[in-house]
């Protein structure tokens, strides 16, 4: 378990690492790893039925990509690898290997939709140049269509025709997350405080690792980790308890787990579940109406812990954030850690999770036994 | 062969979970009625039929657990009068930690919603609030301490 710890912590080190490309000779500083990770996760999500491929290799395929480029050098590599457990070790070195290798056809997709996502990101003059330069690079013709449908509704408010069309203008709406702060770091005051993309990033990953030792399904793990705040393109983030306009807060409040009466639990808890429902009924109202069906039942079954994966990823949702929380302590010792160690006690009940957070415990006890005061 | 899993549940939880079975019955029901794609679409691995196919698997599946709770389910009743200034499972508890005040309704996994302050009774703050009566003090064991005093405890009697 304590591996595993050090795994999560790396993780968060990969918000940090930036993707560069050049474009007519001068380097441009893109998007976070992360970031880039969220979005051409839900890319293949959307493609890879429709291309034939396997949804579950190619997300992963891309995962493991992402992590291998923030940690290429050999000696980082081998130290991430040596946190997992046997099986996950293996797998990861496989798809790995197979993303480095050119006749796999999984890891070409990968490369493409990774070569196109960057299309998102860049601003309109730099699309069309960059999409020029690498037409020859993408070979599969659905790709082609969507790059070019990318383009056409970048900064553009056409209703699209087609489903290709569909799909370009809905990933071009998520990409609002990777610019989106979390409002609970933002609150704190954290400097640079993570995207609501780069945490899907880190969640899926968890969720898949963690998922494994549940028994569950890496897939299932995976894309609920994946759907679960894209509501929030339009309901925006919200932090328990705290009305929108996040007026009146001091920083005294934000150091200890909120408290309020009950009824006003209920009332702010519908009010989010019902701004979060409109939320991801618009977001996905735009795609084919298969796929908007199979976000939502994700959405759904995560939100209301419908199943037993869903309860296990919502909780998980929890722990993401104390690591998260960890690592902005590791930085600043004046960050509020401990009103996550507390909040925690009182939200998780699965054996698995209290293992992960009891591992976490003993790795900072020292450090967080002083947090306690002389008088404890 | 191995026992069936004891469910216990609050008459809220009882009622809110036979609600829910209805209304999937009712969806079921559309599902079948309503949205099955036409006939001509079901020839070979569409998007559009798998995705029903998901959907009616995903209600079935949810329709089974829900009839295999109830159906194996003990509905909470509040202990005798005289045990009621102890903490049982469906104890609302109102408990002052730090200084400020809460109130926190004890559960099994399948009914706790903390952000709705129901907590489970295998949260480490539900464990250990367990069995402990009015006036004392509760720790929560961990590096960070937690300290929770028991000012209340009330029990639905209706």
């Amino acid at each position: 378990m304590t591996k595993l710890i050090d795994f999560f912590l790396k993780l968060c080190q990969i918000r940090e690492k930036q993707e560069k490309i050049i474009i007519r000779d001068s380097e441009i500083g893109l998007k976070r790893f992360a970031d880039h990770a969220f979005q051409e996760a839900l890319f293949s999500f959307l493609f890879a039925r429709e291309l034939g491929f396997d949804p579950e290799k190619l997300i992963k395929t891309i995962l493991v990509a992402k992590i291998y480029k923030s940690f290429p050098k050999e000696k980082e590599w081998k130290e991430i690898l040596s946190c997992l457990p046997p099986k996950q070790k293996e797998e990861f070195s496989f798809l790995k290997k197979q993303f480095l290798d050119q006749r796999a056809q999984t890891s070409k997709l990968a490369k493409e939709i990774i070569l196109i996502e960057k299309i998102i990101s860049l601003n309109k003059d730099q699309a069309h140049y960059y999409y020029q330069e690498n037409l020859k690079k993408i070979r599969n013709k659905d790709l082609k269509k969507v790059a070019k449908a990318l383009l056409i509704f970048k900064n553009s408010k056409k209703i699209p025709k087609n489903n290709f069309e569909r799909i370009a203008k809905f990933l071009i709406k998520t990409s609002y997350l990777e610019t989106f702060q979390r409002r609970d770091w933002v609150l704190r005051g954290v400097k640079d405080p993570e995207t609501v993309a780069q945490h899907t990033f880190h969640f899926m990953v968890s969720s898949w690792v963690l998922g494994r030792r549940k028994g569950f399904e890496d897939l299932k793990m995976i894309l609920l980790a994946l759907v679960h705040d894209l509501c929030e393109v339009y309901a925006g983030d919200k932090v328990p308890y705290l009305d929108d306009s996040l007026r009146n807060i001091t920083k005294e409040m934000l150091k200890k787990p909120p408290r309020v009466p009950r009824n006003k639990k209920i009332e702010w808890l519908m009010k989010k579940k019902q701004k979060e429902w409109q939320g991801i009924k618009k977001i996905t109202e735009i795609l084919p109406s298969n796929i908007a069906r199979e976000i939502r039942n994700l959405w759904i079954e995560f939100e209301e812990r419908l199943t037993k994966e869903g309860r296990f990823v919502y909780l998980l949702d929890k722990v993401e954030n104390l690591f998260q929380a960890t690592n902005y302590w590791l930085k600043d010792k004046n960050f509020p850690i401990v009103a996550w160690w507390i909040h925690l006690k009182e939200m998780l009940d699965d054996p698995l999770l209290l293992k992960v957070i009891a591992a976490l415990d003993r790795k900072f006890q020292h450090r967080l036994l002083k947090l306690n005061g002389p008088d404890n | 062969m191995a026992a069936e899993t004891k469910y216990y549940l609050t008459k809220e939880g009882f009622e809110k979970l036979s609600r829910e079975l209805e209304k999937l019955k009712e969806q079921k029901k559309i599902i079948m009625e309503e949205e099955a794609p036409d006939i001509a679409d079901l020839h070979g691995p569409d998007a559009e039929y798998l995705t029903f196919q998901e959907d009616l698997g995903f209600v079935e599946r949810r329709i089974e657990e829900i009839e295999a709770i109830l159906k194996n389910c003990e509905i909470l009743k509040p202990p005798p009068k005289h045990k009621r200034h102890i903490v049982h499972l469906g104890a609302t508890v109102e408990v002052e930690i730090d200084g400020q005040k809460d109130e926190f309704t004890i559960v099994t996994p399948i009914e706790a919603d903390p952000m709705a302050g129901r907590i489970s009774h295998e949260s480490p703050v539900g464990k250990a609030l367990l069995g402990r009566s009015i006036g004392e003090k509760v720790i929560v064991q961990s590096s960070v301490r937690a300290e929770y005093k028991i000012k209340k405890i009330t029990y639905k009697t209706k």
